[in-house]
Parts: C-alpha cells; sequence; structure tokens
C-alpha cells in the first residue's frame, strides 16, 4: 500500500483542504499519513530598522497565523478524522517535532509520495507562492511531490510537461506508476519547441502512452520554455501538470537554467514534481 | 498495462525471456516490444578503450554479416509470430544498424520494465557479465531484469537492502512494477557491521505495507563472500538490488557482489536505479 504523506498545517486548517489529500489516497487506495508541521514553526522575529532622520525603531513581521488561532492538537484531529471519515478515507497522525523536519529528507526516501500545500510557511515572513520553505523541500525529497493548491479542485484532465529527456519521462512513468487509475482521464503532453520542430521521440512516447492511458493528444507551445508553460498554464484549471526535474539545485534541470520557480509562482493547479 | 522491452543481440532468439513475459502477463496486462540490437556494433569500440574482459587493444570480431542479416530476421519473425499466438499487443523490430547504446538508452526510457538474457546478451564479447552487459545496466533508464538461461520463475523475492536511496527505489520500484509479487515470500537481506539496520522503523513499515510474508535476515559484513553464493544459490527467487556502477554504490552489495551473481547464472535480478 502506498504511503503518502500530507504536511498539514493546524492553525489554518480548513475542512475543506483535506478533499484534494483524501481524493489522491482514495485513487491510490491508500490511507493518508497527516503530519502536523506545528512545531516547525519559528517565532516572529523582531526586526530593527536603522534610519537617519527618524528614530531606531523595531518591529515585529505579522504572522500568518491570525491571532488568537494558538495550535490546539487535539481539536485538529479531531477535526480531521470527522472530515477524513466523511471522506472514506483512514487517516494515521505524526507528530512532526523537530527531528522530523530534519530528517525530512531521509524520512521521503521510505514514501511514495509527499503532498505540500504551496502555501505551507514556517516563518512569518515567508509570503511568497510557493513559499520558501515548500521550494526549499523539492530538490531535497527523494520522492515524487505533488503541490497543492489551496483551493480544492477536481482533476479532469492531466498534462504532463515533456521534453524528450529522461527526466521528464521518468517524472511521467512515476505518476502513471502512482496513479494507474487516472488511465481514463485525458492527457495533454505539452512540448516547448525551441530548436526541435518536431517531439523528440515521439512514436516511441506514443507506444508507451498507448500502453497507460486511453486518450491523449499533443500540444506544441512556441517560445522560451518557462514562459510559454507560464502562459499555457496559468489560466487552467482542474488539471494536474506533471513536471520532470526540479533538479537537486534550485534551478531546473527540465527549463535548461531558466527560473522554474516563475512558472510554480504563476500556475494555481496541483504539481507533480520529481527528479530521478 | 506495463510495456515490457526485450533487448537482445538480434542473432540470439530469447527463449527464456519469451518464457518470462508470459508468466508476467499472468498476473498484469502487458505490451511487449521487442528490440534485436545490431551484434556487430563498431561504435562502442568508443565505450571500451580495450577488448572488454581483457587488457589487449580491442580487436573486434567480424561475424558474417550476412548471416547475421538472415539470422536476425528468421528471428524477428519468429518473435513476431509468437506474439500473435499468444496474443500479445506488441511489437519486433530490428536494430540492424546504428549504436547499440543509443538504442537501449532510448527504448528504455519510454519502457517500464527491461528484460535481458543474462547468459547470451553479446556473449562473443566475453563472459558474464560482459562490458556490453555492464554497460547496459548502467546506462538504462528503467528497472530491468537480468534473466539466466533455464531459470525458474521466482517463488520468491530476497530484498538486498541497506539504508541507502537506491536500495529502497528498487524495493519501491518492484511493488509497484509487479504487484503480483509482493505476495510472493520476501526476504529482507540486510549486511552490514553490528546488527544495526539502519531506518529499521522506516523500512519494516514499507516492507508492511507493501510485502505482507516479509521476513528478515542479518548477513555481517565480514562475511561479503558468502553473500554472493548466498544470493547465487536461491534459485527459485528474484534478488532485488539497487545500483550498478552508480556513483552511490550501497556500502555493500556493490558491484562486485552484483557481478558475481550474474556471473553464477542462475538467479534472476531485479536491478533498478535512477
Amino acid at each position: 500500500m502506498i504511503k503518502m504523506i500530507w504536511l498539514a498545517e493546524p492553525q489554518r486548517f480548513q475542512p475543506h483542504q483535506l478533499s484534494f489529500p483524501a481524493m489522491m489516497a482514495k485513487e491510490a487506495k491508500s490511507h493518508l499519513t497527516v503530519v502536523d508541521t506545528s512545531a516547525w514553526r519559528s517565532n516572529p522575529v523582531p526586526v530593527y530598522i536603522n534610519d537617519p532622520v527618524f528614530p531606531t525603531t523595531n518591529y515585529t513581521i505579522p504572522d500568518i497565523i491570525p491571532p488568537g488561532k494558538e495550535h490546539d492538537a487535539e481539536s485538529f484531529r479531531k477535526s480531521l478524522e470527522t472530515t477524513a471519515q466523511e471522506a472514506g478515507i483512514e487517516v494515521e497522525f505524526v507528530d512532526g517535532s523537530q527531528a522530523y523536519v530534519d530528517n525530512l529528507a531521509d524520512l521521503s526516501r521510505f514514501a511514495d509520495l509527499i503532498m505540500v500545500n504551496t502555501s505551507l510557511a514556517l516563518s512569518p515572513g515567508d509570503d511568497h507562492n510557493p513559499t520558501d520553505f515548500v521550494m526549499s523541500l523539492l530538490p531535497k525529497m527523494q520522492c515524487p511531490v505533488l503541490l497543492l493548491p489551496d483551493d480544492q479542485q477536481e482533476i479532469k484532465e492531466l498534462i504532463f510537461t515533456y521534453n524528450g529527456g529522461y527526466s521528464s519521462m521518468y517524472s511521467i512513468r512515476q505518476f502513471a506508476q502512482l496513479f494507474p487509475g487516472f488511465r481514463n482521464l485525458p492527457v495533454t503532453i505539452l512540448y516547448v519547441e525551441e530548436n526541435e520542430h518536431s517531439i523528440p521521440y515521439e512514436r516511441e512516447l506514443k507506444n508507451w502512452l498507448a500502453a497507460h492511458y486511453d486518450n491523449y493528444s499533443f500540444k506544441l507551445l512556441r517560445g522560451e520554455p518557462s514562459s510559454a508553460l507560464m502562459t499555457e498554464l496559468m489560466w487552467r484549471k482542474n488539471v494536474l501538470v506533471t513536471f520532470g526535474a526540479f533538479g537537486r539545485s534550485k534551478l531546473s534541470r527540465f527549463f535548461k537554467g531558466s527560473n522554474a520557480e516563475g512558472v510554480l509562482q504563476v500556475i494555481d493547479i496541483p504539481v507533480f514534481i520529481t527528479h530521478p | 498495462m506495463k510495456k515490457l522491452l526485450l533487448v537482445f543481440d538480434g542473432r540470439y532468439y530469447p527463449e527464456t525471456l519469451l518464457r518470462f513475459v508470459l508468466r508476467i502477463r499472468e498476473g498484469s496486462a502487458v505490451s511487449v516490444r521487442a528490440v534485436l540490437l545490431n551484434s556487430t556494433d563498431m561504435t562502442a569500440l568508443w565505450s571500451f578503450p580495450v577488448a572488454p574482459g581483457t587488457g589487449a587493444p580491442y580487436v573486434p570480431p567480424i561475424p558474417d554479416v550476412t548471416d547475421e542479416a538472415q539470422e536476425a530476421e528468421a528471428n524477428a519473425d519468429r518473435i513476431t509470430q509468437w506474439l500473435m499466438d499468444n496474443n500479445l499487443s506488441g511489437t519486433c523490430i530490428r536494430q540492424s544498424e546504428g549504436p547499440v547504446f543509443e538504442t537501449i538508452k532510448k527504448e528504455s526510457r519510454f519502457a517500464d520494465i527491461m528484460l535481458l538474457c543474462g547468459d547470451h546478451f553479446f556473449a562473443h564479447f566475453g563472459h558474464q557479465p560482459n562490458d556490453y552487459l555492464k554497460q547496459t545496466l548502467h546506462i538504462s533508464e528503467c528497472a530491468m531484469i537480468l534473466v539466466p538461461d533455464n531459470a525458474p520463475f521466482p517463488e520468491r523475492t530476497v530484498m538486498a537492502y541497506d539504508g541507502s536511496a537506491a536500495s529502497v527505489y528498487a524495493i519501491r520500484q518492484l511493488a509497484y512494477l509487479l504487484p503480483e509479487m509482493c505476495n510472493l515470500p520476501a526476504t529482507f537481506l540486510h549486511a552490514g557491521e553490528g546488527g544495526d539496520v539502519p531506518y529499521a522503523e522506516l523500512i519494516v513499515d514499507l516492507a508492511e505495507r507493501w510485502y505482507p510474508n516479509a521476513h528478515w535476515e542479518h548477513l555481517l559484513s565480514s562475511k561479503r563472500d558468502q553473500l554472493s553464493e548466498h544470493l547465487a544459490g536461491l534459485e527459485d527467487g528474484l534478488v532485488v538490488c539497487g545500483a550498478f556502477e552508480r556513483g552511490v554504490i550501497s556500502q555493500f552489495f556493490r558491484d562486485s557482489t552484483v557481478s558475481r551473481v550474474i556471473k553464477s547464472q542462475n538467479v534472476p535480478l531485479f536491478i533498478a536505479h535512477h
């Protein structure tokens, strides 16, 4: 049975947030391991400004957790259990200690999928989308990561980004291995034409797709890969997209050195990322 | 549906691999792509500065090309007929020209499992594992099963575990690709100094999720030499290991051990790396 981990943020938990992880767990016939990330949060740090005109002042970056929303593990669990029961899945709780986050890379080695909301932040100033914490996770993980937007979407289509390379195909194959039940969904292969004007290994790819998906099509984009993908994906909803490699460093190999973060910042759909 | 890739020297008819394909199909639907490779690939000269398996300068044997073409043609026809007789979807292609390793790399990128014959894979280039086989295991981009001649279909599995990412990856890949094998008796074999199994809690959790009939064996690394004998003696087993000549070679299940198991030619190997 697949081990599926969801990194949950109890202070901002809303029952609807569970619907997508629950749907994926059901699809994979798995139960869901929910990790409480409360202990990972750092306290607000005062910031000092030395201004030549105004006297030295200090202020604290406001926390994104609303005041009064202190962590209450017990009520979080109860709320999650109720929601999980309604969704028809089993959940297992893990208290995420600081040691857990320190060892997350090793732990991911033994997991099949890690799901994380793009808004999961561990420090008050981390308000990017995806947050710096989420971006820092990606290169370290040793299993696929599914980035979840905050609004929950039913998946009606799959988009596989493809560049002919090993890493894009690796990601597509990993997705198919974990979620064979999606074979009936329409699949679009997105290929960005840069120098080559035909899809690399098109015949071989079609041959593989035919064995795994009933309905697939190709879409060719033109231009610089990350810009073309941004334009294509930024308005999309109800789709899940796979990306081949985030790379071991912050720069993506898939985008051949351009900034993958840019694409992740503008799209608002579930993103499946893995790297060989 | 799993896409199985069979690659072999075009002069050889892969009876053992075809038998394995039929047994795998009993567990899950498969499509087959058989690729008959050019057995006289001169471009491989670039990969081997010396004759494979020797210290001598490389002087490739020049088999009778006409004979090879005829043999490969006949084998391709037989396999196509075999696919039809067994009601299997698939294709059989002859790669009579072009570099062997480029073909294997490309084909394995678009396959789920690659099956290789452990005894006959470019056998004219030396005893197994010869450099052709080693290079193939190294560059492959999908999971592989190395099947020795006359090996029975596995009745049990042996997971070579040392805590490394590579060994865990292979154990997970077997579960994804051949889930029907998860119910076979599975031995998780750990080798190392002392008795501590690395990440014991996590690997036990993984084993319980995927392999309900798992049990553990521990082998002291001081008895390293016994490992290959131990593995090679498992005639009805499938040895699952994670790396072959990769940068991150597992501490204990390293090349020499895997090579010895291949050399023994009687136990199938499932190798997955990324």
